[in-house]
C-alpha cells in the first residue's frame, strides 16, 4: 500500500514565461487566446526551418538578471536567473515573514530542462582559433580555452543541472533539505513530489519548488528539428489535439510554487487556496523520440491514475489540463489514453498552443494555471482546436467555459519517456 | 521502522577504474589498490591534468561485449550505468523478467558529453552554422549524439527492463547518486515501490568537460606524486583526481526481499540533505550544510550519533573540502567526543572522483564495510593536515564491527547528501 502523502497548500506562485513576469500575464493570455509564440530569433543560430519559438521577452530577461546578486551572475545561466526571479515572486506572494523562518526550515526542490551549457558557444572562440579546416587541433583548442580566454570559465558550473538550485539557495537563503532533478518535462513534478514528502515528514516548514528550462541550445534544436518534431509552417500554429497539427513549438521559462502544510498556513491566517496532491511520475517503456509509434502510455497513464484512483472526483467535478504538443503521433496516443482513462464528460483543455513546449517548467506551468482554473471557475480553451483528433472527448474549444469543478488533473508527457500526473484541488 | 518495512540492499553492481564488478571494487579498496594512472584526453599529450582514474573499456567489453545493448551508440556513462545495473540485478538474483511490477528507478547524472569534433562540424566562418551541421550530420559522433540528455541512463534502463514505474533523475553535481539512493529508499519506505534500482553513472574524462573543470581549478595538475596524487586529508593535497564509472544498488522492501529469499547486505536506514547557501564553488568553511545533512540522516535513521562507527567521507583531496568535512564530522559527533572513536575513510584516494556517480560506489563500500566488518584505508595520507584530525584509517584496511555507518557526498553549488547504513540483523 502507498502511504499517501497529505496534500500541500500553494501559498505563492511565481513565473517568468513567454508571456512575461508573473502568472497573471499567462492566465490573461490563455483566457483571451493570445499566443506568446513568436518567430524564432537567435544571435547564434540562423534558421528559417524553425517556424516559431516561445521566448522570454527582453524586459523579463533584464528583470531576472537584476534579481540575481551581481557576484553570482557569472556562475548562472539565463534559465537559472528566471528561476531566481520566479522564486522571489512566489516567496513574496506567500506572505511568509521570511526573517522569522529559519533558513534551515526552508526546503528547495528544483528542476531543469536538461542543459544549455556547455555548448558550442561556450567554446566558440577556442574552436574558431583551433580550426584546421578539416578538423580541430585539440592541443590548440585546449591552449586557446585555458590560456587565452577562449572558453567560458564557468561552463562546468553552468552545465550542472543544479545551477538553479545553487543560485536560489544563495540568493534567497535556503538551507533546508533540497534536491535537483533533470528528467525532461517532468523534472518539475519530481521536485514537487519530493517537496510534498519533505513537508509531510517535517523536514521543512516551507518548500519552494522552482523549475526552469530553455530549448535554446543549438544541437538540441538541430536534433529535434531533424527528427521532424518541430513545426515548420508558421502560419499553421501549434495545434494541440487537432487534425491539422504539424509539429510542436519549443519555448522557455520558469515557474515557482511555494508550498506549506495546510495547518501551518492556516495558523498564520491563510484561508482557502489550492491543494496539490501527491504527484506521480512514471517512465514509459519507449522513448518518444526514438519510437513515436508505441510509447507505452497505456501502462504509464494507468499507473499514474491508479495512484490517484481514490481521490479522483466524478466527471462533474473534474477538469483535465492535458499536454498536447501538436505532434500528431504523440497527440494521437495521448487522445487514446485520455479516452481510456477518464470518465465520460470530463472537460479537457491545454495551454500548449499559446506557450509552446517548455522544458521542465511546462508541467509546473500547467499546475500553476490549474490553481487559477479552480479560483476563477473558468476553463480556457485549447486555442486553435477546430478538428479534434478524438471528437468523442469533451474538448474546451473556442471560448472559455464556466466550470464548477473542484479538481484539476494535469497530465504531461516527456520527449524521452518521463510522464507525470498531478491532481490539484480546491481547499475548503 | 517496523520489521518487514525496512529498506534493504539486495544487489550490488559497479564499474570503476578498479575493474568491472563490485567484487573488483571491494577487493581493490580493501587491498589499497589505486585506479589512478597517467592519463590524457583522447588525441592529446599536453593537457595540463595528467592523472585520472579511467575505466578499462577493453575489460568492460570482455564482460558485456555480447550484451544486446553493447553495440548501441551511447555515451560512456550510459554504458557504465547499464553494465552496473545489470550486474546488480544479477547479484540480487533477479532476471529482468522477474522484476516486480512496482519497480522504479532513481539515478544521479552529471554534465553530458560533448565531442569537440561535433562542435567543429557546426562551425562556419561566421560562427555556428546549422546548415553546415545538417550537411555533415552523418559525420557526427554517434556515441555522443546531438541530444545526449541527462536522463538518458534512467530512460535506457527503464526501456531495457520494461519498468513503467516511477523514474527519477537527480542532477545535484557530486551528490547526485547519493540523492538518488536516498530518495529511492524513501519511495520504498513510503510504499510507492517494492524495488528500486538506484545509483549513478558519470564520465568527465572528455576534453570539453575537463577544460571546464580545469578552468575552475578543481582537478589537480600536480605531477610529483605520480599515481599517488589523490591525497585526501593530507597537507600536500592539491585538488581532486577525475574518474569515471558507475555504481548501482538494488533496494527492496524487507518483506519483499524475504519472500523471494534474497540475500541482504545491509539496511539503508536514513537519508539527509542540506544546503550550504555559502558559495557556488566552495563549501561552507565549517561544513554547515554537510553537518545539517548528517544530522538529518541520523534523525531519519533513528540513530544516535554514538551508534555510528564509521564514515565513508566525501574526501575529495581538495584544499577546501577536507578540513570543512572534518569540522562537520567533529561537530556532528561532538557529544562525548565521539568523533575520536570514528573511522573515516576516503575511497577517492583509490577511485578518484566519479563526480555525479561518486556517491554510488562509496555507498556500496559503506554497505560492504557494515556487512563484512572491514573499513578500507585512505591512501597517500603521509602527512596529515593539522586541520584534519580524525582517524582516517591511513594506508591499510582495518577490521571493525559496525552497527551503523554514514556515506557523505557533497556537491558543487553547496548541496550535500548523506546516507545512513545499518547492519542488517
Amino acid at each position: 500500500m502507498i502511504n499517501a502523502l497529505p496534500p500541500a497548500l500553494v501559498t505563492g506562485i511565481g513565473a517568468v514565461l513567454p508571456s512575461g513576469l508573473g502568472l497573471d500575464a499567462a492566465w490573461d493570455c490563455w483566457q483571451t487566446g493570445q499566443s506568446r509564440l513568436g518567430a524564432f530569433s537567435s544571435d547564434w543560430i540562423d534558421s528559417r526551418r524553425i517556424a516559431g519559438y516561445g521566448a522570454v521577452p527582453q524586459e523579463a530577461r533584464h528583470a531576472s538578471r537584476d534579481a540575481v546578486p551581481h557576484k553570482l551572475r557569472r556562475f548562472g545561466t539565463e534559465p537559472s536567473y528566471w528561476a531566481v526571479h520566479a522564486a522571489g515572486q512566489a516567496m513574496a506572494a506567500s506572505g511568509i515573514e521570511w526573517d522569522a523562518l529559519p533558513e534551515t526550515r526552508r526546503g528547495l526542490f528544483t528542476g531543469q530542462g536538461d542543459y544549455t551549457s556547455p555548448n558550442i558557444m561556450s567554446l566558440q572562440r577556442a574552436l574558431t582559433a583551433s580550426d584546421q579546416g578539416e578538423g580541430v587541433d585539440l592541443s590548440s583548442l585546449t591552449s586557446e580555452a585555458l590560456y587565452r580566454r577562449g572558453a567560458d570559465p564557468f561552463m562546468s558550473i553552468k552545465g550542472l543541472a543544479n545551477n538553479a538550485l545553487a543560485l536560489i539557495s544563495l540568493t534567497h537563503r535556503f538551507r533546508g533539505p533540497g534536491a535537483a532533478f533533470v528528467q525532461n518535462e517532468s523534472a518539475g513534478i519530481g521536485a514537487l513530489q519530493q517537496a510534498l514528502l519533505a513537508l509531510h515528514t517535517g523536514l521543512c516548514d516551507a518548500a519552494l519548488v522552482a523549475v526552469c528550462g530553455s530549448y535554446m541550445e543549438p544541437f538540441t534544436l538541430a536534433e529535434l528539428w531533424r527528427r521532424g518534431l518541430l513545426l515548420e509552417d508558421g502560419e499553421r500554429g501549434l495545434r494541440s489535439f487537432d487534425r491539422q497539427a504539424a509539429g510542436t513549438v519549443l519555448a522557455e521559462g520558469a515557474v515557482a510554487l511555494l508550498l506549506e502544510r495546510p495547518g501551518c498556513a492556516r495558523a498564520r491566517g491563510v484561508e482557502g487556496g489550492v491543494l496539490i496532491h501527491a504527484p506521480g511520475g512514471f517512465a514509459a517503456p519507449r522513448n518518444c523520440l526514438e519510437d513515436l509509434a508505441g510509447s507505452g502510455f497505456e501502462e504509464g497513464y494507468r499507473q499514474a491514475l491508479g495512484r490517484l484512483g481514490g481521490t479522483l472526483a466524478n466527471a462533474q467535478e473534474l477538469a483535465v489540463v492535458a499536454d498536447g504538443r501538436g505532434i500528431p503521433v504523440l497527440d494521437g496516443l495521448e487522445c487514446r489514453q485520455l479516452a481510456a482513462a477518464l470518465p465520460d464528460g470530463v472537460p479537457i483543455t491545454s495551454p500548449r498552443p499559446l506557450f509552446g513546449t517548455i522544458p521542465a517548467a511546462g508541467a509546473l506551468l500547467d499546475v500553476a494555471l490549474a490553481t487559477r482554473i479552480l479560483a476563477d471557475g473558468r476553463l480556457p480553451p485549447v486555442s486553435g482546436l477546430t478538428g479534434p483528433l478524438a471528437p468523442q472527448l469533451d474538448w474546451v474549444a473556442g471560448a472559455p467555459r464556466q466550470v464548477d469543478c473542484g479538481q484539476v488533473l494535469c497530465l504531461q508527457q516527456g520527449f524521452s519517456g518521463f510522464h507525470s500526473a498531478v491532481l490539484v484541488t480546491r481547499h475548503a | 521502522m517496523r520489521r518487514g518495512e525496512r529498506v534493504v540492499v539486495t544487489g550490488l553492481g559497479a564499474v570503476t577504474g578498479l575493474g568491472v564488478g563490485w567484487k573488483s571494487l571491494w577487493s581493490g579498496l580493501c587491498n589499497g589498490h589505486s585506479a589512478i594512472r597517467r592519463w590524457q584526453p583522447e588525441g592529446m599529450d599536453d593537457f595540463p591534468v595528467k592523472y585520472a582514474a579511467p575505466v578499462d573499456m577493453a575489460g568492460l567489453a570482455q564482460h558485456y561485449g555480447s550484451a544486446a545493448w553493447w553495440d548501441v551508440p551511447m555515451e560512456r556513462r550510459t554504458r557504465f550505468g547499464l553494465a552496473a545495473a545489470f550486474e546488480a540485478l544479477a547479484d540480487a538474483g533477479l532476471a529482468p523478467a522477474e522484476l516486480p511490477r512496482r519497480s522504479g528507478i532513481a539515478m544521479g547524472s552529471g554534465v553530458p558529453e560533448r565531442d569537440p569534433a561535433d562542435m567543429h562540424l557546426a562551425l562556419g566562418p561566421d560562427g555556428p552554422d546549422w546548415r553546415l551541421l545538417h550537411r555533415r550530420a552523418d559525420q557526427l559522433n554517434p556515441n555522443s549524439g546531438l541530444l545526449n540528455s541527462n536522463d538518458h541512463l534512467s530512460m535506457s534502463l527503464a526501456q531495457s527492463l520494461g519498468i513503467c514505474g516511477p523514474s527519477l533523475n537527480f542532477s545535484t553535481a557530486c551528490a547526485g547518486a547519493a540523492h538518488a539512493i536516498g530518495h529511492g529508499m524513501r519511495m520504498i519506505r513510503r510504499g510507492e515501490c517494492d524495488l528500486m534500482i538506484v545509483g549513478g553513472a558519470d564520465s568527465v574524462l572528455n576534453l570539453p568537460t575537463m577544460i571546464g573543470l580545469h578552468l575552475l581549478g578543481a582537478p589537480s595538475t600536480a605531477e610529483r606524486f605520480g599515481d599517488r596524487l589523490c591525497r585526501p586529508f593530507d597537507r600536500d593535497r592539491s585538488g581532486f583526481v577525475a574518474a569515471e564509472g558507475a555504481g548501482m544498488l538494488i533496494l527492496e522492501r524487507e518483506d519483499h526481499a524475504h519472500r523471494r529469499g534474497a540475500q541482504i547486505y545491509a539496511e539503508i536506514a536514513g537519508f539527509g540533505s542540506g544546503m550550504d547557501a555559502y558559495r557556488i564553488s566552495a563549501p561552507h568553511p565549517e561544513g554547515l550544510g554537510a553537518r545539517l545533512a548528517m544530522q538529518r540522516a541520523l534523525r531519519d535513521a533513528q540513530l544516535d550519533p554514538i551508534d555510528v562507527g564509521h564514515i565513508n567521507a566525501h574526501g575529495t583531496s581538495t584544499p577546501l573540502n577536507d578540513p570543512a568535512e572534518t569540522l562537520a564530522i567533529s561537530s556532528t559527533f561532538a557529544g562525548g567526543e565521539h568523533y575520536r572513536q570514528l573511522t573515516v575513510t576516503a575511497n577517492k584516494s583509490m577511485l578518484g572522483h566519479l563526480i555525479a556517480a561518486a556517491g554510488a560506489p562509496e555507498c556500496i563500500a559503506t554497505v560492504l564495510s557494515v556487512a563484512d566488518g572491514i573499513v578500507p584505508p585512505t591512501l597517500n595520507l603521509d602527512n596529515p593536515d593539522p586541520a584534519c584530525h580524525l582517524d582516517y584509517v591511513p594506508g591499510t584496511a582495518r577490521r571493525q564491527i559496525l552497527r551503523a555507518a554514514l556515506s557523505n557526498s557533497f556537491g558543487f553549488g553547496g548541496l550535500n547528501a548523506v546516507i545512513a547504513v545499518k547492519a542488517y540483523d
